[in-house]
């Protein structure tokens, strides 16, 4: 058997998080998953490459978390909602990696959001109060 | 027999629980996201629901990918948050109602 195609598998700047992203990260994302427990966020920086030795991490995989390689580790397969624990303390957000499938920066991408609501009174009104963004 | 009075969703980004924590509900960049939650507090005030139903997504704290329930029910008595690894401050616990949550599990089940 080979890994199922599916008509999302290539959309431009971003990665489905599906079961074959699961698959290959797996060992990965339980790194990431185990920053739940303050103990094993201090353990992981006290010494990041002695902490990474406890999950079986591919080479490939454990140099993408060394070098603290955010895109790289998306296109990996992290799952978005483990990765955070790992970015967001490293002062990478949720919204910065929004930014980074645009190609622009998280400030860049904040602005475009503001300028989105521009003239949002109008457009609500002539939609009949309802604005899908 | 109960009745359903309302539905309300909101989105839930992490980011939104950070400008609570950090003060920032009135900030240009939240303020309108934080101001249309008025008219759905005062809906509130006025119908005073006698029982609200969370419905949320796991945000990767409870389960990870070799235990990933498509739905889960908590029938507890009450409902900590901690830091999910993100830096969010955690909020006091809240109430369940454990016995209308087994009658709502149970209910499912037996359907």
């Amino acid at each position: 058997m080979v890994w199922r195609k599916h008509d999302y598998d290539e959309i431009s700047g971003t990665y489905v998080f599906d079961g074959q992203r699961a698959h290959s990260s797996y060992a990965l994302n339980k790194l990431f998953y185990s920053f739940n427990e303050e103990v094993n966020r201090t353990a992981f920086e006290e010494s990041p490459e002695v902490y990474c030795e406890n999950f079986d991490l591919s080479k490939e995989h454990k140099a993408l978390v060394l070098n603290q390689d955010f895109l790289g580790i998306l296109r990996a397969g992290a799952n978005i909602y483990y990765m955070a624990k790992y970015c967001i303390p490293r002062g990478v957000s949720v919204q910065d990696a929004g930014a980074a499938f645009q190609g622009i920066t998280g400030d860049e991408f904040r602005d475009k959001l503001l300028k989105k609501r521009d003239g949002l009174e109008e457009r609500l009104e002539k939609e009949g109060g309802y604005w899908n963004g | 027999m109960a009745r359903i009075i309302g539905g309300i969703t909101s989105s839930h980004i992490p980011a939104v629980g950070n400008a609570i924590t950090d003060g920032l509900t009135q900030d240009h960049y939240w303020k309108r996201f934080f101001d249309g939650y008025k008219p759905v507090h005062d809906w509130l005030e006025e119908k005073q629901p006698d029982l609200i139903i969370i419905v949320y997504n796991d945000h990767g704290l409870n389960f990870f990918l070799d235990k990933i329930p498509t739905f889960a029910i908590g029938c507890a008595d009450t409902y900590e948050n901690a830091d999910e690894g993100w830096g969010l401050k955690p909020t006091s616990p809240y109430t369940g109602d454990a016995e209308f949550s087994w009658h709502l599990a149970e209910s499912l089940i037996n359907q």
